[in-house]
């Protein structure tokens, strides 16, 4: 499985969504359920599956889809 | 998280609703999804409220506010000292002593003053947080040296704050201290997610406080275990006693017996719980009684077990006799035994009980049983820790059974005197406690706090009657309980439930005879009974029809009602005397 599967998973099962309604773009503009506290149980949630801790400045980055998957990238997940 | 997005996702419809509203100041969204996965092993579904931040005193005493159009029947006070008193958690180096005692006597008015407003307008139970330990106190060593240290300060705060929720009925404290030393401060508090979003506990904290909620839960619900079954041999001593000999086995002073001997000891604390205690075991009975009549370090004796089953047939068949001699359902049994084998036996026949294998460490049986929290109720009355003796008296009664020729005979023989009261202030915690646990002889299966007991039994139109019964072999305590509402010149049995253990000795007659008679004495023209099915008391669905009620058409189904003028109600002759009180009001 791919790291966008296992990001858009997350994502998925964070907001309530199905996958295939998670694309690229996604951001808390184009995803109502991305609220302050969704954001929160997302960054958990990414923590859980990819067995990573982010600091409160990676946290504070990852505002959207690619900047997620950046982040994930950079601490050193398999793309 | 997954876990109880899944739960969600597949069972929130099927499972029934437990309601908790929640007055907090910080956010414990991320709390929820524990609490979901904890509620839904018992099988319930929270449905859960949140109040904004900063309008607690306002939410309570708005009348159309969230909260209180929620109508949650359990509501929790989620406060932190960070929020209650900031200063002592951030700025403790800088408070002098006076101001320290001045911020916590604050924190406890204001709590105090909360659970006021809540229980003058709710018969909701409160659960009250109390306050966690900094992981690092402000002072360092030194802290500890002084009682006006913060860790001592707080330690003090909390000692207040059960004084001052024992002020009110049907408030309890959740020990959130406890929780979060159990998991390890530095693993408790997560100060990322407390800068990000105000968020401060770990996912490990939360799990473990969802398991320290569900054990009030589960009383209040009528879902907490009632009886614990012990298998003999390598649970409760070391050895088999049929081939070591009561000398042989391993129980006493030193290891590895006494593993075994502090297990025994847990046992009891449960025994005084008022938790029934038996015994199912492989052996030759007298083998194995031998050790509870005469070993000198066996700390159980043969009294603290209600019943037994030492016998070579399977254990599923003897869990269920167990069961129906005690008159209670399977699920509200707990079956402990050391072989994989019968576990899984008992798991696959009886997958309702709590079944528990205890594997070869004897040294972890005492804190494997601790750690079940299955037990809890929310008080713990004088009832329940004379249950077992009341339980053993039932196996004499039986043996007199035997000798008498026919069952009015016998019912005489007994003695009986049968007491029925109006609640009074003594009788209201067992008669809420009973509301919550009656699950078979209960025509209406309606649960209700202490405090909604105590407003049917205070308001003008409502009865609330319990009965007690004596006989030459015990006291069997509140055994009875029925509330009845009356409106102008009709009235209806809200609630009707018996203890199982007095089934058949014509107690329901003769409290139904003297309510259909008082509401007589009323003026009442119609009084009407019903029978709410549920899957465990089926055997009372012919109740009033017996009683002769008469169906009603035009009512739901389960309407039984009759004229007070015209009833012949029969009160059973074999009781040696009955006791009818007065009309106090509490």
């Amino acid at each position: 499985v791919s790291i966008d599967d296992r990001i858009k998973t997350v994502m998925s099962n964070v907001f309530g969504i199905p996958v295939d309604h998670i694309d690229d773009q996604a951001s808390p503009d184009t995803l109502e359920a991305w609220d302050s506290l969704n954001a929160m149980n997302l960054s958990v949630s990414l923590e859980e599956e990819f067995n990573v801790m982010f600091t409160s400045e990676e946290l504070s980055e990852m505002s959207n889809f690619k900047l997620i998957r950046l982040v994930l990238l950079e601490k050193g997940v398999e793309g | 998280m997954n876990a109880a997005a899944q739960i969600g996702r597949s069972t929130e419809i099927k499972l029934p609703s437990v309601r908790i509203a929640f007055l907090r100041d910080y956010t414990i969204e991320t709390f929820l999804p524990s609490l979901k996965v904890e509620c839904a092993r018992i099988g319930l579904w929270p449905e859960t409220y949140l109040n904004d931040f900063d309008v607690i005193e306002q939410e309570l005493l708005n009348p159309s506010s969230g909260l209180n159009s929620f109508k949650p029947e359990v509501v929790v006070l989620a406060l932190r000292i960070h929020k209650l008193a900031r200063r002592l958690m951030m700025e403790f180096g800088e408070a002098s002593k006076e101001e320290i005692e001045t911020l916590a006597a604050n924190v406890i008015e204001r709590t105090r003053n909360i659970i006021n407003i809540l229980r003058q307008q709710s018969s909701a139970v409160v659960l009250v947080h109390d306050f966690e330990m900094p992981d690092f106190p402000p002072l360092g060593f030194i802290d500890s040296q002084s009682t006006n240290g913060l860790h001592n300060v707080i330690r003090r705060l909390n000692l207040s704050l059960v004084s001052m929720v024992n002020e009110f009925t049907g408030a309890y404290v959740v020990d959130v201290d406890y929780v979060a030393s159990q998991v390890g401060y530095r693993n408790a508090i997560d100060h990322k997610y407390w800068q990000i979003g105000k968020a401060p506990y770990t996912f490990a904290f939360n799990l473990a406080l969802a398991k320290e909620y569900v054990k009030p839960i589960r009383a209040l619900k009528g879902k907490a275990k009632k009886c614990l079954v012990l298998d003999c041999d390598n649970t409760l001593w070391g050895g088999i006693v049929g081939e070591d000999g009561i000398n042989g086995i391993k129980l006493g002073n030193t290891h590895p017996g006494s593993s075994y001997a502090d297990f025994h000891l847990a046992v009891l604390d449960l025994y005084h719980r008022g938790v029934l205690l038996a015994l199912c075991s492989k052996n030759n009975e007298s083998d194995a009684l031998e050790v509870f009549i005469s070993h000198p370090d066996s700390k159980l004796k043969k009294e603290h077990f209600v019943t037994h089953r030492i016998n070579w047939q399977d254990k599923a068949t003897n869990l269920r006799e167990i069961a129906a001699e005690l008159n209670i359902g399977t699920d509200s049994l707990v079956f402990m035994d050391d072989s994989e084998f019968e576990c899984n036996l008992v798991r696959r026949e009886l997958p309702e009980v709590l079944t528990v294998h205890l594997t070869g460490d004897a040294s972890s049986y005492r804190s494997v049983l601790q750690g079940l929290g299955v037990f809890d109720t929310l008080t713990i009355s004088d009832e329940d820790r004379k249950r077992s003796s009341m339980y053993r008296a039932d196996t004499e009664r039986k043996a007199t059974l035997a000798n008498a020729t026919s069952m009015e005979e016998y019912l005489a023989s007994l003695e009986m005197v049968l007491t029925i009261s109006k609640a009074t202030d003594f009788a209201i915690p067992r008669i809420a406690q009973l509301t919550q646990k009656t699950n078979q002889f209960n025509l209406t299966t309606r649960r209700y706090s202490e405090d909604e007991i105590r407003s049917f039994a205070s308001n003008d139109c409502s009865d609330v009657y319990f009965a007690e019964l004596n006989d030459k072999f015990d006291s069997s305590g509140i055994i009875a309980v029925a509330i009845v509402k009356r409106d102008g010149q009709e009235a209806d049995i809200d609630t009707f439930l018996m203890s199982c253990r007095v089934i058949g000795r014509g107690v329901e007659d003769a409290m139904v005879a003297h309510i259909v008679g008082e509401s007589k004495e009323k003026g009442v023209i119609q009084i009407r009974g019903h029978y709410l099915p549920t899957a465990k008391n089926g055997q009372v669905a012919d109740f009033y029809e017996t009683l002769g009620f008469f169906a009603v058409g035009d009512k739901a189904p389960g309407t039984w009602a009759l004229e007070p003028a015209e009833a012949d109600m029969q009160t059973p002759s074999w009781f040696k005397d009955i006791i009818t009180g007065g009309e106090s009001k509490p």
